[in-house]
């Protein structure tokens, strides 16, 4: 295929992209930050050194190979400081154009009052530990946001990068989208900021049986979901189309895609606290599981479902009501540039994009080309797209039903090979019972008579598995059949099936949380940790019980806030019941023993009474 | 021949049909569980003021040590008396108000007897027996209302019924 075909199959299909209204950043052509960055290097306990100032850093020189030790970390930075002159000149024209066109970002409900005090606490720590961790700084955005105006007004317009993949049968259209910075965190109060940003959406095609492509699957990155989960088919109603270029939701200030316009909660996990939370997880399911709770309805997402008790929670607004650039839209794309291997910088700069802040959870650093992974080595879905969203394991539309008739070739094969192999075991495990009969009552062959019994009773359960084999490899075929007819009729596999964990925006019983339950999420964590405080400074005579009692009070708070308040109280009132009968237990061990002993022995004997009296019912009628 | 009956047609057996009885039934055994704590309350706490001798000034006669001791032991058994009527009453008004009551009380109970229990270790200010006798009827309590009886009085059961 070459670049001109693959050009109209990306165009023909290209995407469109709505974004959520405050959005700065949008798709732009990657050369144009290079030329626009300088080139830096990181070498360990070594300040960062630049290597190409901005005025001589071009797409060519970055494409040079190059050789470094290890732990040494190229970037390129495109952001420089801004003078306090600059910020608030920016400022006020921001505000003036938000006024004007109403473009302004509204914050949804609050993030905090979607998840319980565990996770307050741990997004505080988090959010106190920016200041000590590796971030980009705060100006950062302002000057990415003017210098992204400023390339804006060279003529740049909205562009992707396009890449056609052929692999295993299906022909791969990659739409990878540049976006010069990332301002998730300071502009929409998500989980990091980062320069550069690259986001991608794959359309798998197959010929349809006249030998035409058509797309039979689409998939989405978006944040760490992988595989399955990512894809949807073609003509799953989530997929939004508008003729055959498929809608994407960017979400506000990260650019992760999704198929459905929302809010969605992402919930980050710190991988120091993994056991805890795993720990915790463990404890909450044996408790509902004691408590008798019926599990949640939407089990299959773990962000609805409770989601883990210490994640930090992150809103990603993808609502889809700011500007919209594709086909038929308000901006249209420009002719996309392909990109591969063969173009210099995307095979040979294995560095990031973007300020390398050395942030120990890598959120605040920026990311590596389209081809690699922060550390160098090549992402999977740019050596294996199909793989990475699912599809090695599944064939193109055309194929099924030869894939379906190749599959019962092979099983009714395989079943005819067994039929055959019980038929000769058979035989010999006959011939080995006349011949153990034969030695019955034969005492000089007795060793040999128990060996016969042996191998009869091997070779009879080697025969007993092998037809339930056979009889397994029956319902298989038959099922196999089934699909064969549904498949001849026009019919396709499950829709959904394949999905695990769908991410699905938060419900607007969730979204539209009261006013109070947003304001409690907001100052519950400093309330409580005051109260803790005052507490220890007046040292009361009883300290335990105004701990347990100042918690207790702040959960039923936040259960009739969060209408959990049931739950709640069964809950405390179990745990205070174990306390105590634990107590007890421990003064009255050899009195519990005896009690349990005496009731045993009153159960047996009413039974045995009850048993004996319906045996004399039963003679006398 | 007659027709089988369609499947609505057929009688439900009577283990099915017994909720509202075993809702009043559910009710029944946790207001009299509450009447005999509030009962057994409110008779400790008699006997524990019937022997202090009032014949003087009470500032004089509270100063005893063992008198005041006596006088807590009563009076912190009083306002649990009270909350156990209140619940009581709720439950017979209200059952979905007085479980979570019942509950919260039964929990406060449970609370400052253990509380007791872990910093009382010389036997001052409580007899034993007795505060062994309160956790117990506490935990039964609770045991009862948080099964699938007594959560009956949350109206969940009758609700999934008619359903």
């Amino acid at each position: 295929m070459d670049d001109a075909q693959q050009i109209a199959l990306l165009r023909r299909y290209e995407p469109i992209i709505r974004f959520t209204r405050g959005e700065q950043f949008f798709p732009m052509d990657a050369e144009a930050y290079i030329r626009a960055s300088s080139l830096w290097i990181k070498r360990p306990s070594e300040e960062p050194q630049e290597l190409v100032p901005a005025s001589a850093l071009t797409p060519e020189t970055l494409a040079q190979p190059y050789e470094d030790d290890f732990g040494t970390v190229r970037f390129l930075k495109f952001v420089e400081p801004l003078s306090a002159t600059e910020m608030a000149a920016h400022v006020l024209r921001q505000r003036r154009d938000d006024d004007l066109h109403e473009a302004s970002f509204r914050v949804g409900t609050g993030r905090l009052a979607r998840v319980g005090y565990a996770s307050r606490v741990v997004d505080g720590l988090f959010r106190v530990g920016l200041l000590a961790r590796g971030r980009v700084p705060g100006d950062a955005a302002t000057a990415a946001a003017l210098g992204y105006r400023t390339l804006m007004l060279q003529g740049h317009g909205h562009v992707y990068h396009g890449r056609v993949v052929e692999e295993s049968g299906w022909v791969v259209l990659q739409y990878w989208f540049f976006y010069l910075y990332n301002n998730w965190r300071s502009r929409f109060n998500g989980a990091n900021d980062h320069e550069a940003d690259w986001e991608m959406v794959c359309i798998y095609l197959a010929p349809n049986g006249q030998d035409e492509l058509h797309p039979e699957w689409v998939a989405f990155a978006s944040h760490d979901y992988q595989g399955d989960d990512l894809r949807r088919r073609w003509d799953d109603p989530e997929v939004q189309k508008a003729g055959d270029h498929p809608v994407i939701y960017a979400g506000a200030g990260s650019h992760a895609s999704y198929f459905t316009a929302g809010e969605y909660l992402t919930e980050i996990e710190l991988n120091v606290l993994a056991p805890v939370t795993r720990a915790a997880t463990t404890v909450e399911r044996l408790w509902k599981r004691a408590m008798q709770e019926e599990p949640d309805e939407d089990a299959s997402d773990a962000a609805h479902a409770g989601g883990s008790v210490l994640a930090i929670p992150f809103v990603d607004y993808a609502r889809g009501d700011g500007l919209s650039i594709g086909p038929g839209q308000k901006e249209a794309w420009d002719p996309p540039l392909l990109i591969g291997e063969n173009i210099g910088w995307v095979r040979n700069y294995r560095g990031l994009w973007g300020l390398y802040t050395q942030d120990p959870f890598a959120g605040e650093d920026a990311p590596a080309g389209p081809m690699f992974n922060r550390n160098g080595t090549v992402r999977r879905s740019w050596y294996d797209p199909v793989g990475w969203a699912g599809l090695d394991k599944v064939a193109p539309g055309a194929e099924l039903l030869d894939v379906a008739r190749a599959r019962r070739a092979e099983i009714t094969e395989r079943r005819a090979r067994l039929r055959e192999h019980v038929g000769v075991k058979t035989a010999t495990l006959r011939a080995l019972d006349v011949q153990a009969a034969a030695m019955r009552n034969q005492p000089h062959l007795q060793r040999i008579y128990a060996q016969t019994l042996g191998d009869i009773d091997k070779l009879s359960r080697e025969i007993d598995g092998m037809q339930a084999e056979i009889t397994a490899d029956d319902a298989l075929l038959d099922s196999l059949d089934r699909y064969e007819q549904h498949l001849m009729r026009g019919g396709r596999g499950p829709l959904r099936a394949h999905i695990r964990r769908a991410h699905t925006p938060a419900p607007p019983n969730q979204a539209h949380a009261g006013r109070i339950a947003e304001i409690w999420a907001a100052v519950s964590v400093t309330v409580l940790l005051v109260a803790f405080v005052v507490l220890f400074y007046f040292n009361p005579r009883f300290l335990p019980i105004w701990l347990v009692s100042i918690l207790a009070l702040f959960a039923f708070i936040e259960a009739s806030v969060r209408g959990t308040f049931t739950r709640l109280v069964g809950s405390f009132a179990t745990a205070l019941a174990i306390a105590g009968a634990l107590v007890l237990l421990y003064e009255f061990f050899w009195w519990v023993v005896a009690a349990v002993i005496i009731a045993l022995a009153g159960y047996i004997l009413w039974d045995n009474v009850r048993e004996l009296t319906r045996s004399r019912r039963s003679d006398a009628e | 021949m007659s027709e089988a009956p369609v499947p609505q047609q057929i009688p439900l057996p009577t283990f099915i049909k017994r909720s509202d009885n075993q809702f009043r039934w559910s009710l029944g055994i946790t207001v009299a569980a509450l009447l005999i704590q509030v009962a057994f309350f409110s008779a400790v706490a008699a006997y524990n003021l019937s022997l202090i001798d009032w014949g003087g000034d009470p500032a004089v006669v509270l100063a005893s040590p063992e008198t005041a001791i006596i006088f807590e032991q009563a009076i912190v058994l009083l306002p649990f008396a009270g909350l156990g009527l209140v619940c009581v009453f709720a439950c017979l008004l209200r059952p979905q108000l007085g479980w979570h009551m019942a509950m919260l009380v039964q929990s406060g109970i449970l609370l400052i007897a253990l509380q007791v229990y872990l910093s009382d270790r010389n036997n001052i200010l409580t007899r034993r027996p007795l505060l062994y006798l309160y956790m117990l009827g506490a935990i039964l309590i609770i045991v009862f209302m948080n099964s699938p009886e007594g959560r009956l009085l949350l109206g969940q059961r009758r609700r999934k019924h008619h359903g």
